[in-house]
């Protein structure tokens, strides 16, 4: 996909006054308390904000893993508030794609069955998926361990493979939670250089939920989340 | 996602907890062994059981006399026949064009004078040590026709077709020598001589002569035909009444007139019996066949065969529940697993399948292999069985191998399983993928 300038490709995400809590046994804790976000397409925007704060609730809701409770996310015109399951599993196929912090691999498969399996659901033919993943993984330095199961990589090669599965249909936005928070310095500038190369070479926006200031400060935008609500720096 | 799809994912998921996916197996295929051992078991019984009713011979035979029906007796198995009325080509006929008639076999007895040699084989009960003459029987049937026909091999085989010195000798005969069945063999191979015999009498001379024939004893069988010592084909016991007719005093001989003995009559199936067996009443012969005892012992067989059914299907249901318990597990176990597979674009129907595929494989696997394990107790038991029936001197029991009720058992097993997977297989598909990722 041919990569955009930003500002040729308009908003990618745009949020209002998101609201979403959490049912506990001492009552209703609130965690986002009317979010307004407007995200660039083609962008790098990292999210960050103390523990609890709503962020990775923040990405879930963005990526389609749950629905709004009042406001409202419209991603790729879609309004998420208005998706049913099927809609939004069709969403979370075709429109994005996860990276999370412990890499979500299924142990049983190979990293190429790993990405065969986004390919899977997304109904592509057979004899094109195994092409299509071996091509990826390659892109992400990972020729050589197609067939090496998760418990076989290093904590890099892993989120590389996430990375890959990620971006196996062609997504418009890549959400990832932490990529970096169970890595050592190298595998952290090695993933990091390839998420922010993403837009670049896949033409997608990049959300990142991060504690890291290293990270941040490779995106193009930093959000604080604190109180509910969204602080831009 | 394709089945296919999910069949390859589920199977490496089985594979990854072997441990849980073998003991699950292990579970269906021993209730799957459990059931198809009993029903396997309760076939035998009934072909034994039914083969014994109808003396080997087709469930639906009759047995037609050379006598006219009484019409008192109408409603029995085998009614007390009327006078005496002689079987013809035009009788055979007619009853041959009756409708659900599936075959007609005519049945020949002549007087026959049998000699034993001196020394019967060594038959561990035998009890002659000289030869011994009889004066009995021979009955002539189409022994092409085998399975028409009320009779068993115990020994050996039946007398070719056209063969005019080859024939079987009846457990009437093993009686008479004193042989019991299980050492009914030491017989085959024996030679008899065989006379047919004719009296002539001239004034006040009366002759006695017999043309003899020696014959080999082939087989040994237990045959509900006619009474007689031995069992020929069709021709040669026409021929050799054919000699002893050629006599004028029938009646010393005691040679029934009528030119078939009997008329062994098979109807398209159980049900058509009593129709064809009125029928050939309204021809005007007498008939006998064992239709009630058929019916009655069908039905208690019935009975049995569904408490033995109810029994596995017992044993199969508690190893469905096992599955469905371990798929639970594996659904609370796998939370994560299924918000991944969610987060990359899974609907429900697509987690649905992977985990009926899962529960159907645990199924077709254990049933598959608890199909065969039956199977083989079920030979195992048959053997056991068969060493007492022997010591009996009774026929034994036949396991065959039953590839429809093998293939039932597996696929009620992939059937039950599947049931019971759809629960823990529903539950993980309505799991919300954000708590299935774990994040409360």
């Amino acid at each position: 996909m041919a990569s955009l300038p930003c500002s040729e490709r308009g908003v990618a995400v745009q949020i209002r006054d998101l609201t979403y809590s959490y049912n506990t046994p001492d009552g209703c804790l609130p965690v986002l308390a009317g979010v307004d976000v407007d995200i660039a397409a083609g962008s790098i925007v990292a999210i960050m904000g103390s523990s609890g704060s709503g962020k990775t609730t923040l990405l879930s809701v963005v990526g389609g893993l749950d629905s709004p409770q009042s406001g409202s996310v419209l991603v790729a015109g879609r309004d998420l508030a208005q998706l049913d399951r099927d809609e939004l599993a069709e969403y979370r196929r075709s429109i994005v794609g996860f990276v999370f912090q412990d890499f979500g691999l299924l142990g049983q498969l190979t990293a190429l069955e790993n990405v065969e399996l986004a390919l899977t659901f997304a109904r592509v033919p057979h004899r094109r998926r195994r092409p299509h993943a071996t091509e990826l993984l390659d892109a992400v330095g990972l020729a050589t361990r197609l067939n090496h199961r998760p418990h076989a990589l290093s904590g890099g090669e892993k989120q590389r493979v996430a990375i890959a599965r990620a971006l196996a249909n062609g997504p418009q936005l890549i959400l990832a939670d932490e990529p970096t928070g169970n890595l050592d310095a190298a595998s952290t500038a090695a993933v990091l250089d390839l998420l922010v190369n993403v837009p670049a070479q896949h033409g997608c926006t990049v959300v990142v939920v991060t504690h890291d200031d290293a990270v941040a400060t490779r995106a193009d935008t930093q959000l604080h989340l604190a109180d509910g609500r969204v602080e831009h720096r | 996602m394709s089945w296919r799809d999910a069949i390859v994912l589920a199977r490496r998921s089985v594979g990854r907890r072997g441990g849980r996916a073998v003991l699950t197996v292990l579970a269906v295929a021993l209730a799957a062994a459990l059931l198809s051992s009993l029903l396997i078991a309760a076939g035998a019984a009934k072909e034994r059981a039914l083969d014994q009713v109808s003396s080997g011979g087709p469930l639906a035979g009759i047995k037609v006399d050379a006598a006219a029906p009484d019409a008192s007796a109408l409603e029995s198995d085998s009614p007390r026949p009327g006078a005496p009325r002689l079987i013809d080509e035009r009788a055979v006929a007619r009853i041959k064009a009756l409708p659900d008639v599936t075959s007609v076999l005519p049945v020949v007895v002549t007087p026959t004078i049998i000699v034993t040699p001196k020394k019967l084989p060594a038959a561990a009960h035998a009890t002659h040590g000289n030869d011994q003459r009889y004066f009995e029987s021979t009955i002539g049937t189409d022994l092409s026709h085998s399975g028409d026909l009320p009779l068993s091999v115990l020994a050996g085989r039946l007398p070719t077709e056209g063969s005019v010195n080859e024939a079987a000798v009846t457990d009437e005969f093993l009686r008479r020598v004193g042989v019991t069945n299980a050492d009914a063999k030491a017989l085959v191979g024996v030679e008899l001589m065989v006379g047919a015999p004719r009296v002539v009498t001239s004034g006040t001379e009366r002759r006695f002569r017999a043309r003899w024939t020696r014959v080999q004893v082939v087989g040994v069988v237990s045959q509900e035909a006619g009474d007689g010592l031995l069992l020929v084909p069709l021709d040669t016991a026409r021929t050799a009444r054919a000699w002893t007719l050629a006599g004028n005093a029938l009646d010393d001989l005691g040679v029934n007139p009528s030119p078939y003995t009997a008329l062994l009559v098979v109807a398209k199936g159980l049900s058509h019996v009593s129709d064809v067996r009125a029928e050939i009443n309204r021809v005007g012969y007498s008939t006998s066949a064992p239709e009630m005892l058929i019916t009655q012992v069908l039905r208690y067989l019935h009975v049995v065969e569904i408490v033995l059914a109810g029994i596995g299907l017992i044993g199969l249901t508690i190893a469905a529940l096992g599955i469905s318990n371990a798929m639970l597990s594996a659904v609370r176990e796998r939370r994560r697993e299924i918000g991944v597979l969610k987060a990359v674009g899974a609907a429900d129907r697509d987690v649905r399948r992977v985990f009926l595929v899962e529960a159907g494989t645990l199924g077709f696997v254990g049933g598959l292999i608890g199909a065969a394990l039956g199977w083989g107790v079920a030979r195992v038991l048959a053997a056991v069985v068969n060493k007492y029936l022997s010591s009996q001197n009774l026929r034994t029991v036949n396991v065959g191998v039953p590839f429809a009720l093998l293939t039932l058992v597996a696929a009620g097993a992939t059937v039950l399983a599947l049931a019971a997977g759809t629960l823990p297989a529903q539950r993980a598909a309505r799991l919300p993928a954000r708590q299935a990722m774990g994040e409360e």
